[in-house]
């Protein structure tokens, strides 16, 4: 509070200006969040990380870790995400109960989609109107098909490590099989060691079991532990902050992108461990990871995956002997150890080595001039212009902290101790009224939000449910705990008092009980701590839109960052967006539709000229890290054969599939790219128009 | 000229889950004008439904419209003059007093992203949207608030609609109930057939301080 009562020095009007938002801080510096027991304490699971890096990266970009030639970094090597073009169409598969889910669409351009097409600039974006600044206006294009990655072909899974070729009912060109692809756009994996969870929809928890993405959902998980007394006992692992280890788990399994079915890790690490790393592919003899390792023929290291991972893991872990269940269907024998952990090994390599991938050389990370907003130095005048922009237009609301995405870690963007949860559930305003009386308040997972790329019923993302029957997001978690008593399956803490929105505010007292459990840890907010009775609570269930419960997860999906934006197109979970323009237009929209849970408070119409668009493009050029688009340290990597794409010949080893073409990424140093090589491209500048 | 309401019993009433009241992790206009020493007009820019928007449960938006702000002496009578620049837009406009002892936070924050045209606004234990510091208690009772109904083809009587002959003109006094900053909110209400919704237009506003 400020009374001042000076003398009248002046007839000028003081406008004191400030920034919609706080410009979010630069990423230098930022901690990644820690996983307790991992790396420190008196029995740490990792005892060499150098080693484990070298491990994850290594299997990372591995051709021989998927069936057919994928990589993780199939999907994964330009900037992080996927560059390839095409061949990458995906029917939208999860549009439920629609006819069209398994049926592919003609592009907007005219062309005949579907497998091995090829994408032109003018089949972007997938949702097109006459005015595109006006989401009324007529609707001239729209498809539930997904732009996303190419990956295995569909085959069954031998116990002698093969695949064999099973007709393909979606994926073929004529009688030949062609390429499965996945049911999301791949995002980058730069700088995602900050995400709270992973995967578009957030099932990648937070929790690593050490066997699936499931965190404690998965209650059969564990992994084999040697005891002092020799024998080995299964265990259950909770590693927090393990996001990117959780994520590790699905790929190599999931049929459209790494493998044949029902491959299983342990059939991974039999394959693999015998092997040297990269066996098959080129390493640059100054590889800022594999250089002091790499084998004298320039193929590979000349360590295998066991030497690896005995090198990077505690005994305990892979020195056991003894029976292991999953091996009975096996013919090469009954599982190892180190092969029945394999799983463990894989996923906390790749987290180790992704935590390397931090991209904070930016522009936006140079030093802050203060002021309202404070502006970086680096930037230059229209993309000074452009922060303006992206405070104003509320972008920095859900691509917040340093990282630019709330979906990070709470730790990374709340810079202070005035809550005393993470609070990852939420109670805000997102939409105008359905009942006549105020605006909805939605109930939100933190950093998943639906801003209506598509209509919700095309992909319902957090809204899902997990193999289990478990809702995947804390929001639905939690009405269930205040429904029942029973605490939520996600060790997640949420405090009636912490939420923006909190019951007090349009709940009647007799609606309400004590949030007895948390009354005494809200200090001022004690009068907040208050939560709907739960005859209340399914009453207005009820009412589903027009009730004061409403959980608005459906449709709703990780909030990216902006890091990089440039280079990592096509954007958004389905592809649909070409270019950072078609972007922009979407948002000052108001999105494409109204969808019952459509942040609307945030994604609306907002009036924003031509130049000040153009601006909050180039603003978002400024959070490109040159050493992304260079390749230079710790982006550099191996050599990768890529497919992009067939011929309409069948493959000559393999004559039920289409043949591959093959681009080869070569590798790269720690120096980057070279002039001959030239940088790498935004997406667009890949296509024809 | 208008009655302040017993914003302590409104704090009562709300901390006992009896008042609705919008409400959010607090937010900051983009601009404050300071009109304490000021004699010569402002422009605002707002949007045409920035006051009283139907499509978001007819409340106003705080980032659509625009704020200023008076230190005002007890007693003191505050006109606040309103001239759209603009034929066809309606303004509307809500002063809030930031109480004195109980208002902790910082002035350039308030409460949320929208605003109610008729009550007072109170968000204990405030934090910032983007960093979630804490911010203190905002605490602003209502004071004044009124709409152009000139030429308005909607009349909503408990918001008061005031009439003084000129479409887009809007005349509010009131006189200061505490020595105290009063913020003002201008936004458009209802605008005619033709006012463009999608960017923001021009209102001229001078604020007059009874020596």
């Amino acid at each position: 509070m400020r009374i001042y009562f000076g003398l009248l020095i002046g007839l000028l009007i003081n406008t004191t200006v400030f920034a919609h938002s706080q410009t979010p801080p630069s990423l230098k510096g930022i901690k990644i969040p820690p996983t307790p027991g991992l790396l420190d304490g008196a029995d740490p699971i990792v005892i060499n990380k150098t080693a484990a890096i070298q491990l994850g990266k290594a299997l990372f970009w591995d051709m021989n870790v998927g069936v057919d030639g994928i990589a993780c970094a199939t999907c994964h090597f330009h900037a992080g995400a996927d560059g390839r073009f095409k061949n990458q169409l995906s029917p939208g598969k999860l549009h439920r109960g629609a006819s069209t889910r398994l049926t592919f669409s003609p592009t907007a351009s005219g062309g005949s989609g579907g497998p091995n097409y090829q994408m032109k600039a003018g089949d972007f974006p997938f949702y097109q109107l006459n005015n595109p600044a006006d989401r009324n206006s007529t609707v001239l294009f729209d498809t539930d098909d997904v732009l996303s990655s190419a990956g295995a072909f569909h085959g069954k899974f031998q116990k002698d490590g093969s695949c064999i070729s099973q007709p393909d009912s979606l994926f073929h060109l004529g009688g030949l099989n062609t390429r499965r692809v996945t049911n999301r756009q791949a995002p980058s994996i730069i700088n995602a060691a900050f995400n709270f969870r992973n995967f578009w929809d957030g099932r990648a928890n937070n929790i690593f079991n050490g066997v699936s993405e499931h965190g404690d959902r998965d209650v059969n998980a564990g992994v084999w532990v040697l005891q002092s007394n020799g024998k080995v006992t299964k265990q259950k692992l909770r590693l927090e902050n393990s996001a990117l280890a959780s994520q590790a788990m699905s790929p190599p399994l999931n049929s459209s992108e790494m493998s044949c079915s029902p491959r299983t890790f342990p059939d991974i690490g039999r394959n693999l461990l015998p092997r040297r790393a990269l066996e098959n592919q080129e390493i640059h003899p100054e590889d800022s990871v594999f250089a002091s390792v790499r084998h004298p023929s320039g193929k590979g290291l000349r360590k295998t995956y066991r030497e690896l991972i005995k090198k990077s893991f505690a005994p305990k872990f892979w020195n056991g002997t003894g029976n292991f269940p999953g091996a009975e269907d096996s013919i090469a024998g009954p599982y190892t150890h180190l092969e029945t952990n394999f799983s463990l090994f894989f996923g906390i390599a790749l987290q180790l080595y992704q935590q390397t991938l931090i991209a904070d050389q930016t522009p936006f990370d140079t030093p802050r001039i203060s002021g309202e907003p404070e502006m970086p130095k680096g930037l230059n005048e229209q993309q000074r212009e452009g922060l303006h922009i992206f405070l104003d237009g509320h972008c920095a609301t859900c691509h917040k902290g340093p990282s630019l995405s709330s979906a990070a870690h709470p730790d990374i963007y709340t810079n202070s101790d005035s809550l005393a949860t993470l609070r990852l559930v939420n109670r805000k305003t997102i939409n105008g009224s359905f009942t006549g009386h105020g605006v909805a308040q939605g109930i939100i997972d933190e950093g998943y939000f639906n801003t209506s790329v598509t209509p919700t019923e095309y992909d319902l993302g957090l809204g899902e449910n997990d193999p289990y029957g478990n809702p995947l997001s804390f929001t639905q978690q939690y009405l269930n705990s205040l429904l029942t008593g029973v605490g939520m399956i996600d060790p997640i803490t949420v405090y009636s008092c912490e939420l923006d929105n909190p019951f007090v505010m349009d709940f009647t007292a007799k609606e309400l009980i004590d949030d007895q459990e948390i009354k005494d840890k809200c200090g001022v907010r004690a009068v907040y701590a208050k939560i709907p009775q739960p005859t209340v609570i399914s009453a207005e269930l009820r009412k589903g839109l027009k009730g004061r419960i409403l959980p608005a997860v459906k449709g709703a999906f990780k909030v990216p960052s902006l890091r990089n934006i440039e280079l990592t197109g096509p954007y958004m979970h389905n592809g649909s967006m070409l270019t950072l323009e078609q972007v922009v237009e979407f948002y000052f929209r108001g999105g494409n539709f109204n969808n019952p849970h459509h942040f609307a408070t945030l994604v609306f119409q907002q009036g924003f000229s031509d130049t000040d668009k153009a601006n909050l493009v180039a603003f978002l050029k400024s959070l490109t890290d040159e050493r992304v688009r260079w390749e230079k340290a710790p982006f550099d990597h191996p050599q990768l054969l890529v497919p992009q794409g067939h011929k309409i010949t069948p493959d000559s080893k393999r004559p039920t599939r289409a043949e591959d073409v093959l681009i080869d990424i070569p590798a790269v140093g720690k120096n980057g790219r070279g002039a001959d090589l030239g940088p790498i491209k935004a997406f667009h500048e890949y296509l024809e128009e | 000229m208008f009655s302040p309401v017993n914003y302590k019993s409104c704090l009562v009433l709300f901390a006992a889950g009896l008042l609705s009241t919008a409400n959010y992790a607090a937010t900051k206009p983009t601009t404050i004008t300071d009109f304490t020493k000021a004699t010569a007009p402002a422009v605002f820019s707002v949007k045409s439904t920035s006051w009283r928007d139907p499509a978001f449960g007819n409340l106003g938006w705080t980032h659509s419209s625009q704020w200023g702000s008076i230190n005002a002496r007890k007693g003191k009578t505050v006109t606040i003059t309103i001239t759209s620049q603009v034929a066809g837009l309606h303004p509307g406009i809500t002063v809030w007093r930031r109480d004195a002892l109980l208002d902790t936070a910082p002035d350039e924050y308030f409460i949320d992203h929208f605003y109610p045209q008729r009550d007072g606004v109170y968000k204990i234990g405030a934090t910032d949207e983007d960093s979630g510091a804490d911010l203190g208690n905002i605490i602003m009772p209502i004071v004044a608030y009124g709409y152009d109904q000139d030429g308005n083809t909607k009349k909503v009587t408990n918001l008061r609609p005031i009439k003084d002959g000129v479409p887009g003109k809007l005349i509010v006094k009131f006189k200061a109930p505490e020595t105290a900053v009063y913020q003002f909110v201008i936004g458009g209400f209802n605008p005619d057939t033709g006012v463009d919704s999608t960017v923001k237009h021009n209102v001229e506003v001078s604020v007059a301080i009874s020596k």
